[in-house]
């Protein structure tokens, strides 16, 4: 429970640096290089990239549940949506207030300091997720 | 102001379908059966976890603050 603290307490204080950096900076740039080439080393390591690893490719395949085309239809219509409003925004120029692009709805949310160390906590937890589960589905494996 | 409405909508309707998916026994897959789907594959582990990558790096390195 300690050690969980300590790297909760941790990753909120990397994110809270990290989101108070300039961005477009090569400070900025690295500070998102590390978490990101952690996690390709971490999945590299899991074996995530190599073909012959069944065993990854079964666990994966157990976590899905009858995915089909005709079953991702509402996630079909969703991502339809979103391109459209998307190319629709980006005709206008990308930065029009009447059709913004995602990307200038989400600046919003950028604005604050606090607002953008939540963003990118939730970010490190989305790709940390999956691989914590695999880790733990590999450990299950071995003992 | 009626894109705004838009992409909230499209949250809205992520978000309903991802509850239905998890508490009722609806045909959709969750979110992360979707992601689990396509990490079955190499090329599709390598395309999630470049779509990670591409997000962290727009959002946190390449932000802009909204004009006013």
């Amino acid at each position: 429970m300690k050690r969980v603290t300590v790297v909760v307490v941790l990753v909120i204080a990397y994110a809270w640096w990290d989101t108070g950096v300039a961005p477009f900076t090569s400070l900025s740039y690295s500070l998102i290089a590390v978490p990101s080439i952690v996690a390709v080393a971490l999945y590299a390591s899991r074996g995530a990239f190599a073909r012959h690893r069944t065993d990854i490719t079964n666990y994966y395949r157990s976590r899905t549940r009858h995915v089909s085309l005709s079953s991702i239809a509402p996630w079909l219509v969703v991502l339809l949506g979103a391109a459209t409003l998307e190319v629709v925004g980006l005709a206008l120029g990308g930065q029009s207030t009447s059709v913004p692009t995602l990307s200038t709805t989400v600046d919003h949310l950028l604005e604050r300091h606090w607002e953008r160390c939540v963003l990118y906590t939730a970010w490190l937890l989305m790709g940390a997720g999956p691989l914590w589960r695999l880790w733990r589905r590999q450990q299950k494996i071995r003992a | 102001m009626y894109a705004n409405i838009g992409w909230l909508a499209l949250l809205g309707a992520s978000f309903l379908i991802e509850v239905l998916a998890r508490f009722r026994s609806t045909r959709t897959p969750t979110l992360a059966q979707l992601g689990a789907a396509l990490a079955t594959r190499v090329p599709g582990r390598v395309i999630l976890l470049l779509l990670w990558l591409f997000v962290g790096l727009h959002l946190f390195a390449r932000y802009t603050f909204p004009r006013h």
